[in-house]
Parts: C-alpha cells; structure tokens; sequence
C-alpha cells in the first residue's frame, strides 16, 4: 500500500531500489503548499521534459489529486496503488509523483536513453534494398517494421522474460496470414521460459527452438526491418528482444539460408544466378577440403593425370598427412576469423597480414603445407561467406567431413553426406518441415527454391507456414 | 538390453562394417607414390624386364629450367612373370608404384613374338590398371630403347608418346588401340588384334649448333600396325595399308590420299591454253602432278553373301573429301573435272583396300578384319560348322569393293597456281 505519508514513501522507495545511486528522489512544493515527491533512475528520463511538462505545471497549477491528469503535460499517467508496482515503470523510465496525503502515486512516462543511430549491419551489407538496420532498443525497431506495414493486421505482442532482467519481449505477425498453431505453439514455448536473464535473443532461441542438439539452427535471425517484414509477410513470426538488434524468425525453412532480400529486389534472372552460385559455394565450403583430402590419399586415380603430377610435386616434402594438413589449415583460417573479429580495429589489419604471408607463403615456402591445401582453405574460406547464416554449422560439418574422408575416403564422405542430409531433412521447426518445399515437395514453393520466379508468378506464401492464408491478396477493384 | 544402447551397438556395428567392407580401406600418402606413366616389357635372358616411366614429382612444378630428363625416371624390374618383376622395383626404388595413371603400355618385339598372354592376364587381374591406356608394338627394337626419346613438345616422353598416339584422329596410317578395345578385338574367335607399333628414328640433322641434348636426335613414328596371331607378333602392315585397314574396320577419322592427277581424261574437258614456246619444264610437270585428297569422313558398310557356296565379301565405301593439293594442270572449277577427279580417287581408295585385304589373305591368311564376325552374324547356322576352318575360308574369299567418293571443298582457290603462271 501507498501510505499517505510522504516521507514514508520515500523510506520504502529507497527500500525496494535497495539505496541504489542512480535513483533520484526529488522533493518541492507547490504554490498550493502540497509536498511533492518524484522518483525516477537517472538516466533513464527525458530530464528536459521532466522539468517543463512536469515540475512547472505541477509547481503552478497543482490544485488537488483528482485534477493531476489536467494539470501535467504528459500523454502517459498510470495510478499506482501499492509500492510494490513501482519497479517495474521505474525501471522502464517512467517518473513515479508521490503526493502528501495522497495514498495513490502515479507513474509517468519521461522515458528517454541515448540510443544508437539507425546504422547499415556489418553482416547484412546489400548493394540494392534499404540501408537501415535494427538497433538496441526494441520501441525503435518495432517502428521500423510497422512503417513497414502500415496496416492494422500487424500485431505486436509484449511479454517481459527473466526473472532478473525483466526483458522487454514482443512478437510480431499479421493477423489473417499468421498460422495460428504456430503462433500458438510459439506462446506456449514462450511461456515455459523459466530463466533469470535474457539478455540476447540468442537466449531465447535455445528456450524455445525444437532441436537444441542438431548442428544448423532451426530458427532464423536478422538485423534488418525489410528482412524481418518479408519474412513475416511469408507467415513467420518475428521475436523482438530489448538490447538487441537481432530478432528471430520462426518457422525457419532451409531455402532460407540461400535466399536473400537482394533476390526479390534484383532482376529475376541474376537472382536466380546468385542464388545457384550460393547453393553451389554451400556445398563447396562444406565438402572441398574433406574432397580433396579424400582424393589424393584414396583415390589418385580419378585424379586427370597432370593435376595429380603437380600436386605431387607440390606436396613433396611436406611432413604431415594430408588429413592433418587439411585439419590445420582449417583451424588456422578459424584462427584468424575470430581473432580479426575480436582484435582492435588497428591491431586487427596487422594481424590479417601476418596471417596471409604466414599462411599463404611462408608456410608453402617453408615446406609445411602444400600451395593446393592453401589454395583450397582459401577457396573454402570464401565460399562459406556466400552464406552467412551458416557459416557456424558449414565449419562443423566441414571438419567433420575432413575426418571422414581422410579415414575413409569417398565412402565416408558419402557416409557423412548422407547422415548429414538425413539429419537435417528429419527437423521440423515449429512443426513445420525443415525442408519444405523439396521435402516435402510442393510445386508452389519450388518457384522460390533453385529459381527466383518473377514476382508476377510467386502469387503464393510458402503454404507450410501460411496454411490456409497463402494465396497473397490483391487489389480487388481491379 | 535398453533401446539407448541397442542403438549405440548398432552404430558401433556400422561404423565397422562401414570400414571392413569397403575396399578402399588401404590410403596411400601422395608423396609415397612413384606415378607411371609407360610402362615396357621385354624378354630379356628368359626373364621378363619391365621397365617404368616414372615421374618425378620435385620437378614437376612448372619450372622451364628443370632438364626434360630430370622429370622422370626409369626404373627396370627383372622377374620370372610380369608381377614378379613389378614387384622387384621397389628393390630399386624408394617409392610405391602406382599404376593406375599408366597411359601406354609398350611391348618389345621379341616379347610379342614370344606372346604376351602373361601379359594380358597381369592387365585383367590388377586392379590398379586402367582401360583406356594404349597397346604399342615397338617395332623392330626393345621396348625400352624407344623409351626416353623425346622428339616433341611435351614435358615427358610418356606424353610425347601418348599424344602421337592420340593424333590418329588426324592420320590414318595408325593404329590406337586402348586396353579394352584390344580384348574386344581379342576375345572374337574369327579375329586376330592389329596394334598400333612404335619406332625410334633419327632426325636428319638441322642445325649441329643448337641441338642440344642427345636424345633430341631422335623422335618416335607411330606409322604402321602390327599383326597378332593370337597372343603372338606375326608381322606389320605399312602406313599406307593401315589407311585401307581402317577404311575395312570403318575407324578411318581423317587422312590424305595422293595419286596421279588423272591428265589423260582431263585434258579434253579442261579450256585449253596455248603452252608457252620452248618450256618444257611445264609439260613435264603436267605428267607427274598428284593430286591429294583430303579424308574428311569415311563411312564403310561391309556385307557378306555365300554366292553359289562361296563366300563373298561386298564393301561399299562412302568418302567425303577435300581437294588438299593438286599439282596437274587442271580446271578445277569445272564440275566434269571434279567427277573425273572423285573416281580417280575412289580407284585409288579401292587400289590401298585390296592391297591389305591382299596382304591379310595371301602373307598372314588370317582375317584381321572382323569379317568372320559379320558372317557370324548374317548365317548363324553356317558359322558354327565353318568357325574352325575360318582363316583358311577368309583366304580364299572373294570381293567386291564399290568406293564412291565426293569432294566437298576444293580448297581457297580453283586454278592451280602452275596453271595460273602460264597464262
């Protein structure tokens, strides 16, 4: 209970804030003699506002409790009637007014924090299509999708995770093109989360995704509004997390990972020629060094005889097996990936040259590993960027098919290719095919999978995510 | 027993059975290697020898200034039977052999003589051997003096070698016969295998001053077949026989057909040009102009009939040629003279057939021509009383060879330029 004593507010609010020093307590009167207490965590409010639309109208026109809605100049005012709720809009930013022989308190939303400006994301830089991506905070980027879709079918759903963080989430999806059990299964999932902190949406993903062992995420992510608005146009589900500009999208398809935004903005036929280029360089990056490896320690005779000779030649005199050379030129360029990553910025290019004539030169000129092994690492290494979605799966799957074909050749990379393909057509995503919608085949989808149709032609949403809203809508009038 | 490690068993089970039942469980570093490249057999001390064409991969980086000798290495193995003495190679050499890159095999003459039968059953039960490598006959020498001799362009002799071979499609005076051809050839009871031989020759002598190293006085011909009776050399047929050879066996791809331009009929059709007074060089080059034609395709259809109980082989030859030199003094843009010009030809054609067909019948008196195959095929029933008797039948077979030729190009122009001088 709010007690009627101001003073007494004041003790328990510093209570409950645990005499934390970012709280701010502010007392004055006004020109009608009433006390007035605010509280509000430094930082969190817009200060400039407090004063004018807040503290002035207050210290002038106050007259009695019943009016205070009348008097302050801010759209947000909520009564608070224990002292217990006043965490949770004291936290988000709001100013909580404490009035002397008032036993309700009311909270008012001055919420204002600095914020990062709306920038083009490092991993998703595109040459055609918007340059503008998510940032942290989940109030801007939910308007970067609504002005997006200026339509009242699109639905922002808010739930608060963590039992310490007290994380803003929210889903987004249109009403009428949604597949309500997904959405519904979603809820369910989300509502099972138990945990202390979610501080990134990567936390939510392992809560609700279906299979948390396998190798590639069964649920996709991106920093961009146009993105997220495409997908979910398409009848996916967006998760919008507070302190994030990565937000997740569910069902997640496989064809997924080989489509960009870039294919729908571009002319049909070089997006349908990227996009072959993309699932081949998949494909390539996953399999090549394992191939190679598997080639020259088994199979020499499939190798066309002048390649077979220089590469004997280039690999005479290096000490390891052609496996573990293999294996440590893969680790080496994981090497150099996360340190360039992590390294600051003037540091990093120093490093990335050391890492090339280390690696390309020196290394082949030493004796260490072959010119071809460095040449197929770098090959790999370019190709896996085609996808960025998976680089993190293609590097597992590709050391493992290098251990497989360096033991058991062809036979154990076929082995592999086959588990691998198994495993990865066996997994559903919010019940809905991995694969779809080569398998399960479905001939509508397929105009969206090798070939990029015009858009004339792609008159339908995937139907394994929109159910029975895929036919897309159209101007009726004409 | 839970279902959990019932599963791990039978991925256990898998995972061994995946590695015990494949055959490619044996890997093989590259850098233990010794690639092959030819390989030559020969008799020697009743002994088989075997000598190898090795690369030698250190200097196989594109390097200009690596010697061309240097790029290979031979080594010999000597030994009871031909694994025996592939086997005794790694007594000399530090490196496993491989041969499954072997692109031409070569065969010593007095080992052909002797009759490769050992030979053929190394090939057939190794399973590293591939099937599209070549059979050669070295002709007249041990396989391994014709090894070595680089006369081209290649980097090593093996592939000098194995591009000769492979420009039979430009020449029809060779034979190339892959591994798999020569055992279908081998395996039909009326026929007996042609293959292709080899001979080291000398370069007449360029320029003394810049020949450098020795063996560049030397180059390999390819010209010629030799004939097998069974598994044993029996003799050759000559370059000129081969182009009627594989006209017979319809494998003639290209090849250049000369003969005397046929003046005789000519002169009466062509325009007429007032000789030039006193020069009797021009008349006497209009007596012995040739004409070559160029093969472009050849197609044969072979037929055979029992005519009154006999036996009679018909062939009908369709060639498409070009007109690649003419040296008489002809009208080339007159149609006449182009028929008369096409039958000359087909004569000519006609003339190189029988003279193998001749040859096979009358020197060797065995069918080399999968002929008995073809009666074989149209009189079933004879065949089986007359299969064992079928060399003897073949040599006294009759013939009829009907060559129709077209010359389709005449070449850039019409008039021979020692005709155009005269006017």
């Amino acid at each position: 209970m709010i007690s009627r004593n101001i003073d007494e507010n004041r003790a328990q609010t510093i209570k409950v804030f645990n005499s934390t020093s970012d709280l701010v307590l502010y007392e004055f009167e006004t020109n009608s003699c009433s006390r007035i207490l605010i509280a509000y965590l430094d930082g969190l409010v817009d200060k400039s506002s407090l004063d004018r639309d807040l503290i002035k109208p207050m210290m002038e026109n106050f007259s009695s409790v019943e009016y205070i809605k009348n008097t302050v100049y801010i759209s947000s005012v909520n009564e608070i009637y224990f002292i217990e709720d006043i965490v949770k809009p004291l936290v988000n930013g709001s100013v909580i007014l404490f009035i002397d022989e008032s036993n309700i308190a009311y909270s008012i939303d001055l919420s204002h924090w600095e914020k990062r400006t709306l920038e083009e994301p490092n991993s998703e830089a595109v040459v055609r299509g918007p340059k503008e991506g998510f940032i942290e905070d989940i109030a801007t980027n939910k308007v970067l999708i609504r002005r997006r879709i200026r339509n009242s079918k699109l639905v922002f759903e808010d739930y608060t995770l963590g039992v310490e963080t007290n994380t803003r989430i929210s889903l987004v999806y249109i009403m009428g093109i949604v597949n309500e059990e997904v959405l519904e299964e979603l809820r369910s999932r989300i509502d099972k989360i138990d945990t202390d902190a979610i501080l990134e949406t990567g936390y939510i993903e392992q809560f609700i995704e279906d299979e948390p062992k396998s190798i590639i995420s069964t649920i996709g992510n991106s920093q961009k509004p146009d993105v997220i608005a495409g997908k979910i146009l398409e009848g996916r589900i967006g998760i919008l997390c507070d302190g994030t500009p990565h937000v997740l999208t569910v069902p997640k398809l496989f064809i997924e990972d080989t489509q960009t935004a870039e294919d729908y903005y571009l002319r049909p036929v070089y997006a349908t020629f990227l996009r072959s280029i993309r699932i081949f360089s998949l494909f390539m990056s996953i399999v090549l060094p394992g191939l190679y490896v598997a080639l020259q320690t088994y199979h020499q005779e499939m190798i066309p005889t002048l390649l077979l000779i220089s590469m004997a030649g280039a690999r005479e005199g290096v000490p390891l097996p052609a496996v573990l050379e293999a294996l440590l030129m893969t680790l080496m360029l994981e090497l150099i990936k996360e340190s360039g990553i992590r390294l600051p910025r003037a540091v990093g290019s120093a490093v990335s040259i050391v890492g090339a004539l280390v690696l390309g030169q020196a290394a082949v000129e030493a004796g260490i590993v072959s010119a071809p092994m460095v040449i197929i690492t770098a090959v790999t290494g370019i190709a896996e960027f085609a996808i960025p979605s998976l680089t993190e799966a293609i590097i597992i799957y590709r050391i493992l098919i290098i251990i497989l074909g360096g033991f058991m050749g062809l036979y154990g990379i076929t082995c592999g290719f086959v588990v691998f393909m198994i495993q990865i057509m066996s997994l559903k995503s919010f019940g809905v095919s991995y694969f779809y919608p080569i398998a399960p085949y479905e001939k509508q989808g397929m105009k969206d999978v090798l070939i990029r149709f015009p858009l004339k032609q792609l008159i339908y949403r995937p139907k394994s995510l929109a159910k029975g809203n895929a036919r897309k809508k159209r101007n009726e009038k004409k | 027993m839970s279902i959990n490690s019932k599963k791990v068993l039978l991925i256990i089970l898998i995972i061994l059975m995946s590695i015990f039942l494949t055959s490619c469980w044996n890997s093989r570093e590259l850098n233990t290697l010794g690639i092959v490249i030819m390989i030559g057999i020969d008799t020697e001390d009743d002994e088989i020898l075997l000598t190898a064409e090795i690369i030698n991969p250190t200097s196989a980086e594109r390097d200009m200034n690596v010697p061309m000798q240097s790029r290979v290495r031979y080594v010999q193995g000597t030994g009871d039977s031909i694994s025996d003495a592939i086997r005794n190679i790694t007594l000399k050499l530090d490196r496993r052999i491989f041969l499954s890159h072997n692109k031409v095999f070569i065969i010593g003459e007095e080992f052909a003589k002797r009759g490769i039968v050992d030979f053929l059953d190394f090939l057939q039960r190794n399973n590293e051997h591939r099937e599209t490598s070549y059979f050669l006959v070295a002709k007249d020498s041990k396989a391994y003096e014709v090894m070595g001799v680089n006369g081209g362009v290649n980097n090593i002799p093996g592939g000098y070698l194995l591009e000769l071979v492979e420009n039979y499609e430009h020449n029809g005076k060779t034979r190339s016969l892959t591994m798999t051809e020569f055992f279908k050839y081998y395996y039909d009871k009326s026929n007996q295998p042609v293959l292709g031989v080899v001979k080291s020759e000398k370069r007449a002598e360029i320029n003394k001053v810049s020949s450098t190293p020795s063996n560049v006085d030397y180059f390999l011909n390819v010209e010629g077949g030799a004939v097998f009776n069974k598994e044993k050399l029996i003799g050759y047929y000559t370059g000129k026989e081969m182009i009627g050879f594989n006209i017979i066996v319809d494998e003639l791809k290209r090849g250049i057909i000369t003969f005397d331009t046929p003046n005789g009929y000519i002169d009466r059709l062509s325009t007429t040009i007032p000789p030039i007074e006193g020069d009797v060089s021009s008349t006497k080059a209009k007596e012995h102009g040739v004409t070559s034609v160029e093969i472009l395709s050849s197609k044969t259809k072979n037929n055979i009939e029992i005519v009154d109980g006999k036996v009679h082989f018909k062939m009908k030859v369709d060639i498409k040629g070009g007109l690649a030199e003419e040296t008489g003094d002809i009208e080339i843009s007159n149609r006449e003279v182009i028929k008369v010009v096409e039958k000359a030809c087909s004569e000519e054609i006609k003339k190189q057939i029988e003279l193998v067909l001749k040859k096979a019948q009358k020197e060797f008196k065995q069918d080399t021509f999968s002929i008995g195959a073809l009666f074989h095929r149209k009189y079933p029933e004879e065949w089986r009383k007359i299969s064992d008797n079928w060399n003897n039948i073949f040599s006294e077979m009759d013939y009829t060879i009907d060559v129709e030729t077209k010359i389709i190009r005449i070449g850039l122009v019409n008039t021979p330029s020692n005709r155009i001088k005269g006017r």
